[in-house]
């Protein structure tokens, strides 16, 4: 199969998502089970909602099933992938299993691993280089850092789970670490010239987008300065870790950082005042046009996959706001569209 | 070559009157509205009037409620008796509406779940008798709690996990992505394995209370609470169908009225507010000035202030043909729109595309047939190429006749070069015995043919260029009067030395007919420098303010500056000069040469004919009718096609690229449903 398989069935993947029609019928739907009851008439979604008693369903199980949508919509297209792109092109799988681990984690040190088990996505357990079950039975971090053996992320955790006073953020920043890590050697091995810049412009995009983030988050909590750093992914493109420091020392940092959120991700077009919204509105539409104008396999399946996870958020809020009753136009502050 | 004169019309008036100024617009029917100026630069406190996202919502919110009702909306329908006028009116409207549904919707929908879910458990029973134990006895315990439901396949791993809870699990009948099954648990512990449960996506189905016996009982019982839950649907799908009856027709109403207003914002995005007082603009055309005065004047506290369209405004344009010409303006609008200040070339299109094509596909059976083809489909479609079809089928049935020709019979009719002043005006002693012994005739023909017709398309382009003062293209261009003088010239001498064996080109006639107007058109951008130093400016000069100097290196500075390319030094010039010299004569023989595909079709379809006809004659009788219907039909279809194709390939790229300019917007009067404002 070919690169232009896959951009094609990238392209026609993102012409049946929802468009802002579609998010407006649903948003007027009132509750959850009329919500689930369109959804199903639309293509994207009709599969996976097929048994569905939308009467009975949970929104939890709601949203579990729309996000089982990207998965099986990401499946169908890597199908395509020529067989020296399938490393990259397992980007998702990857960014999955780095997200079960995190949350392992935090179960673990929260002693909440039946909740971990309960929403583990089934789906992705075949994919994952450890064995979950085994994870969140782990008693302690040491326990897991068993379970990881073998794995890309032993090396680099096993000195931070197994110590005397494990620090569960530096954890999960190396967490996010080493799926960089992974994602550039992926990178290195199958993309050359402009194509392989471009690829990991788009893992730093997000790197720079979650250092502001997790600055923004932690100098909320009154976190000093020193620590904030720590807690950094080491990966920086347009957001120079110069410009953070800077922006952490000065008096209103927390705005500061809130102002570079919002004009950094949504130079010169309309964005929401929330920062995380803001960022995801960019990201949306930048990958939107990426998926319009790319020529490259990985690239086009890239931007479709950062679509379809924009889609389902949305409709993971819109669910949300049904289930509290809120106004179609409270809804729509928090869609990225 | 009509374009109709349009004026520009700027309306203003007091805000109180915005929506009868719109009725009346689009009363008109002439009105093409502009779109409204930027002022977000200026200082003018003005909007534009865009708000429609409240009617959208009320539009939406009627859809559903409609849809809900098992109301089919038509948003055409009249709604001259629905006095609302403001949002709040039919916001209250559709609220007493859902009020009114919304219980017996809710209702409908728990017992249709009910529903559902008895259905399941009535088509699950049969798994349960294997649970040998009472209904009620199992509901009944007082220290147990049993739940009833099915658990996403994906699920029943993880169950390993919770092996330490307090619970029993029995799966029963499997589906593709759920199991149906039982849990028991404590009293004690049924909060925390319920909450389990849930967040592992089990979705439970309530046992009736009434249950009891074993599964065969239960299932009677069952079957008796499901008949009682479908008349009671019933009875509400009657209330509902009520609802509708009274309410539909009213609400349907409300929703082709909520849509007008919704249409009716989208007009108001084109008017600006600013201190109290609407501004809008648009053409009109020019001989309705007097009729659409009257018709704003009713209004009454809107004024109205015309104009006619300034050289270089971009007018929109309407065209205006006669009958036989009009379908052809198909082709027009495929190329593009003339633009404001230029010519329609709708008639010349049209006349030299039945000419062309009729030359090129001459048959009288065929023509007809073709003919009547286009007729037909005329009346019943509204195809814009059925009466072309119907055109070019009599252009071809004429020239059938010109050339004997009725289905590829040439015998019926006598041709035109059996005339014997015909044939022996081009040199025969005797009359060919068929075309192909006159192909080289046919072949002049067609570039003599080509010739005249490129030369009126040079003529047009110097008239129009010249008109829009544009020098340029009207004095230098390869199709200005320089390459018309040494086109012409070149054509005349050729043939004067080829046909008639008369030698005019002398060096005197080389020198000032052919060499002199390649020399001017290579110096054409100095040259047309100096005419705007003189005052000649042309439209673009005088566009770009036009910056004269004497010198040359000044004048190729000026040049680069006004292309907004890169510095032209002199060697830059003479190579791109000498290029495009080079290229303008190549165009003039490719363009020539083009035309030798009108003969060639000529040929091409006296031979199609042949071999059908050879073919034909092979058979006997029937078989002999049947080659040359299928034969005929085959041509008409095929070679008709193709030469419709070779037309248009002439019309737009030998024909239109010599004085075609496009760029121009079309007219669009301005329409709502009026009643809405």
């Amino acid at each position: 199969m070919s690169n232009n398989a896959v951009t094609a069935k990238a392209r026609a993947i993102h012409g049946s998502m929802l468009t802002k029609d579609d998010y407006a019928v649903l948003m007027h739907k009132g509750t959850i089970p009329a919500a689930v009851a369109y959804l199903k008439t639309k293509p994207l979604y009709s599969a996976v909602f097929a048994d569905t008693d939308e009467a009975a369903v949970h929104r939890a199980q709601v949203e579990a099933l729309i996000n089982k949508s990207v998965y099986d919509n990401y499946l169908r297209v890597c199908r395509f992938a020529a067989g020296d792109k399938k490393g990259i092109m397992s980007f998702y799988t990857r960014r999955l299993e780095c997200e079960q681990l995190t949350k392992a984690v935090i179960a673990i040190t929260s002693g909440q691993q039946e909740g971990f088990i309960a929403a583990f996505p089934e789906y992705i357990a075949e994919a994952l280089s450890f064995d979950h079950m085994k994870l969140a039975s782990a008693g302690t971090l040491e326990a897991a850092a068993e379970v990881l053996k073998g794995t890309i992320y032993y090396k680099p955790l096993v000195k931070l789970m197994t110590a005397a006073e494990p620090d569960v953020n530096r954890i999960l920043t190396t967490i996010n670490v080493c799926c960089i890590k992974w994602a550039f050697e992926q990178i290195d091995g199958s993309a050359k010239g402009k194509q392989r810049e471009m690829l990991k412009d788009f893992f730093l995009r997000k790197a720079d987008a979650d250092n502001l983030l997790i600055c923004l988050r932690m100098k909320t909590f009154g976190l000093d300065n020193d620590r904030i750093n720590e807690l950094l992914i080491p990966y920086h493109k347009r957001l120079r870790k110069s410009d953070i420091d800077s922006a952490l020392k000065r008096s209103n940092a927390v705005e500061i950082l809130r102002g570079m959120l919002i004009r950094e991700k949504s130079a010169g077009s309309e964005s929401s005042d929330i920062p995380e919204i803001s960022v995801n509105i960019a990201d949306y539409r930048f990958f939107r046009h990426r998926l319009a104008v790319s020529t490259d396999g990985t690239e086009s399946l890239y931007a479709l996959v950062m679509l379809l996870d924009a889609e389902s958020v949305n409709l993971c809020r819109i669910i949300e706001g049904l289930r509290y009753g809120l106004a179609p136009e409270s809804i729509e502050k928090y869609l990225i569209i | 070559m009509a374009i109709e004169k349009v004026t520009l019309v700027y309306i203003e008036g007091s805000l109180r009157k915005i929506n009868k100024t719109l009725i009346k617009c689009c009363e008109s029917g002439c009105f093409h509205i502009n779109p409204p100026p930027d002022t977000s630069g200026s200082e003018l406190a003005a909007k534009n009037m865009k708000d429609k996202g409240v009617y959208d919502r009320l539009e939406k919110r009627a859809k559903m409620l409609a849809d809900s009702l098992g109301v089919k909306p038509d948003e055409n329908a009249s709604y001259d008796d629905i006095d609302y006028s403001v949002s709040i009116d039919f916001k209250k409207y559709l609220d007493e509406i859902d009020i009114m549904q919304r219980e017996l919707t809710e209702e409908r929908m728990k017992l249709s779940s009910s529903l559902r879910s008895e259905n399941a458990i009535y088509e699950n029973l049969s798994q349960l008798s294997g649970f040998d134990a009472d209904f009620a006895e199992l509901l009944a315990c007082k220290y147990v709690k049993s739940r009833f439901g099915r658990l996403p396949n994906t699920s029943l791993p993880k169950l390993a996990f919770y092996s330490d809870k307090t619970f029993f699990f029995f799966p029963f009948e499997q589906e593709k992505n759920y199991t149906w099954c039982l849990y028991i648990t404590s009293v004690t512990e049924a909060n925390s394995i319920d909450y389990l449960f849930n967040s592992l996506g089990f979705e439970r189905t309530k046992l009736p209370d009434y249950l009891k016996g074993n599964s065969e009982e239960a299932t009677k019982k069952l079957l008796g609470e499901m008949e009682s839950i479908n008349k009671r649907i019933t009875e509400i799908d009657a209330e509902l169908k009520k609802i509708a009856d009274k309410e539909g027709e009213k609400l349907s109403k409300v929703y082709a009225k909520l849509v007008s207003i919704g249409n009716s914002y989208e007009l108001r995005s084109n008017v600006t507010v600013f201190d109290g007082r609407f501004h809008f603009s648009g053409y009109i055309p020019k001989k309705e000035q007097k009729r659409f005065t009257e018709l704003l004047g009713s209004v009454g506290d809107v004024s109205l202030t015309f104009r006619d369209a300034a050289p270089g405004e971009t007018a929109p344009v309407r065209l205006k043909n006669n009958w036989l010409f009009r379908p052809f303006e198909m082709f027009v609008r495929m190329y593009g729109l003339p633009d404001a200040n230029g010519i329609d070339p709708t008639p010349i299109v049209a006349i030299t595309y039945m000419l062309l094509y009729g030359m090129m596909f001459g048959d009288v059976g065929q023509g007809l047939c073709i003919m009547i083809l286009g007729i037909i489909l005329t009346k019943c479609t509204k195809a814009g190429l059925a009466p072309i079809i119907a055109r070019i089928g009599l252009s071809s049935t004429i020239f059938g006749v010109i050339y004997g020709s009725v289905f590829g019979n040439e015998e019926i009719i006598k041709p035109f070069f059996h005339i014997p002043q015909v044939y022996q005006l081009m040199g025969y002693t005797e009359p060919p015995k068929d075309i192909f012994a006159a192909s080289t005739l046919f072949l002049i023909a067609a570039l003599v043919v080509g010739i005249l017709l490129i030369m009126l398309m040079m003529i047009i382009n110097i008239v129009v260029s010249l008109r829009m003062k544009d020098y340029e293209s009207g004095i230098f261009g390869a199709s200005g009067i320089c390459g018309f003088v040494f086109y012409v010239s070149l054509v005349a001498g050729l043939g004067c030395s080829f046909a008639l064996n008369i030698e005019i080109m002398s060096p005197v006639y080389i020198l000032f007919l052919v060499v002199l107007p390649l020399v001017l058109i290579f110096f054409k951008e100095p040259l047309l420098h100096l005419m705007a130093k003189n005052g000649i400016r042309s439209a673009k000069t005088q566009k770009n303010g036009g910056n004269i100097d004497t010198g040359l290196k000044a004048r190729l500075d000026a040049m680069s500056e006004s292309k907004g390319a890169e510095k032209k030094t002199v060697g830059m010039f003479i190579i791109e000069g000498i290029i495009d010299l080079f290229e303008t004569c190549l165009t003039y023989i490719t363009n020539t040469m083009s035309y030798l595909r009108i003969g060639g079709f000529v040929l091409s379809h006296a031979g199609l004919m042949l071999v059908f006809s050879i073919i034909a004659n092979m058979f006997d009788g029937v078989g002999s009718i049947i080659v040359l219907v299928v034969g005929n039909v085959f041509v008409m279809g095929f070679e008709g096609f193709i030469v419709g194709i070779q037309v248009l390939r002439l019309e737009f790229y030998e024909l239109f690229s010599r004085f075609f300019k496009g760029g121009g917007i079309p007219f669009k009067s301005v329409s709502i449903n009026s009643k809405a404002l």
